[in-house]
């Protein structure tokens, strides 16, 4: 019966999508953060094969020097380190936060730190429910958890329902993506920053040989990498993109 | 003018060599189409948007993997459409497909939501009958029909075959009869 067919193609003439925003700026910007292929083509090729890379990572990062950019432009938000993987290290899952240090207050995280501690302002999130802290690396690594509660649903490892992680320099743990991590380049406050969702991330890090390796530690759910000075900032949970840009954009 | 058939090769080639013109130019021309796929997937404005803008920027950033002997549009589709597919199954917050009429047919004027008009109750009756489709043969009615696919084009933003696009259509078809039929003799 054709004639279901033409109906169709006449109800289809009478349907409008919404409107097109206007794209073509946004997108032109975002792509000049970007290496281009034109010139990083060859090297890239090469990095892909000799990690057997499975995803292409999209991150950009101006605070890298621009004779590594090529090569480094795929794996590092500030000291963070993002590095594509076939298959995954194997990891163990841990509920306590045993991994993030011996815990301390607000204050103490401060004055123990080599650099100023940050957290988000947003009146609804309030300061955060535990202060940790690490070293190494150097300097130390600060975590804040919030606990889970209405609008801030308990991330799946890690029992907390936020979880935000600060240090300075570059060997601090940074991640290791399975090919189903889907991951976005975002704007966080006119930094670059990365929005990975999807694939589970191992936390890693780059030794002093620039090796990457692995640590037993939490999985996390959905994560915003984004740096602002020469501290690289993390923050973790199941919330949207738009909610982890909204507590990022408050930090101060 | 051909619609959405410009010499690719050629403004391909200037894309790849990462001249913004060219990428502008890529976009103006397929935005509208890449929009209303990613707008049909996920039947919400913020998450076509995303979806569109997400798809052409990866797009880009793999263009030295195209053929370029080959049309950009399918290609550039299956990208936006399945970023569009990676929002539309985390979100649940779907609408049912409405007919709306633009002010002005042609002109650049947003539809606005008074606007919205039932185009007589047979149109209206074929419109349910597609919303109560299956998704997966719903989306293949949408794609062909309302966003104008060719058949090739409808399978590469479904990530399927051109022989799997078919039979949904077929299925879909066959499935639209059935609904319509009560009120259709």
């Amino acid at each position: 019966m054709a004639e279901l067919e033409t109906r169709l193609v006449e109800l289809g003439a009478l349907w409008q999508a919404p409107p097109t925003p206007i794209l073509g700026e946004g997108i032109v910007a975002r792509l000049a953060g970007h290496a281009r292929p034109a010139r990083s083509r060859g090297v890239r090729r090469r990095l892909v094969a000799s990690l057997v890379l499975a995803t292409l990572v999209a991150g950009a990062v101006a605070a890298i020097a621009p004779a590594r950019e090529a090569i480094l432009d795929l794996f590092r938000v500030g000291g963070e380190t993002i590095r594509p993987v076939q298959t995954l290290p194997p990891a163990r899952p841990s509920s306590d936060a045993s991994d993030l240090g011996g815990r301390l207050s607000l204050g103490e995280a401060q004055e123990r730190s080599g650099f100023p501690v940050r957290r988000p302002r947003l009146e609804e999130l309030g300061p955060p429910d535990e202060v940790y802290r690490r070293a190494p690396p150097e300097g130390g690594l600060i975590s804040f958890v919030w606990r889970a509660r209405p609008g801030l649903p308990r991330a799946t490892a890690t029992g907390a329902g936020l979880l935000m992680t600060q240090a300075t320099g570059t060997a601090i743990p940074g991640k290791a993506l399975d090919p189903s991590t889907v991951q976005e380049q975002v704007d966080v406050d006119g930094s670059v920053g990365l929005w990975l969702t999807g694939g589970p991330h191992v936390l890693g890090y780059l030794d002093e040989h620039d090796v990457f390796r692995t640590e037993t530690t939490r999985l996390a759910g959905n994560t915003l990498i984004w740096s602002r000075g020469d501290i690289t900032y993390r923050l973790e949970g199941r919330i949207s993109r738009a909610r982890a840009l909204e507590i990022a954009e408050s930090v101060r | 003018m051909v619609e959405g058939r410009p010499p690719d090769a050629d403004l391909v080639h200037r894309a790849q060599l990462g001249d913004d013109d060219a990428i502008r130019q890529i976009v103006t021309t397929y935005q509208d189409i890449a929009f209303r796929t990613a707008y049909l997937v996920t039947r919400s404005e913020e998450d076509a948007r995303d979806a569109t803008q997400d798809g052409f920027v990866k797009a880009f950033r793999a263009l030295d993997r195209f053929d370029r002997t080959k049309p950009l549009q399918p290609w550039l589709l299956r990208i936006v459409a399945n970023e569009a597919r990676n929002r539309a199954r985390s979100a649940r917050r779907r609408t049912a497909l409405e007919l709306r009429v633009a002010r002005e047919p042609s002109g650049d004027a947003a539809p606005s939501p008074e606007c919205e008009a039932v185009a007589g109750d047979a149109r209206r009756h074929l419109l349910d009958a597609v919303n109560r489709l299956p998704e997966e043969q719903r989306l293949v009615v949408a794609l062909r029909y309302f966003a104008g696919l060719s058949e090739e084009e409808t399978a590469a933003a479904l990530g399927v075959r051109t022989g799997t696009a078919k039979s949904r259509h077929s299925r879909a078809l066959a499935r639209l009869r059935e609904l319509m039929e009560p009120d259709d003799g």
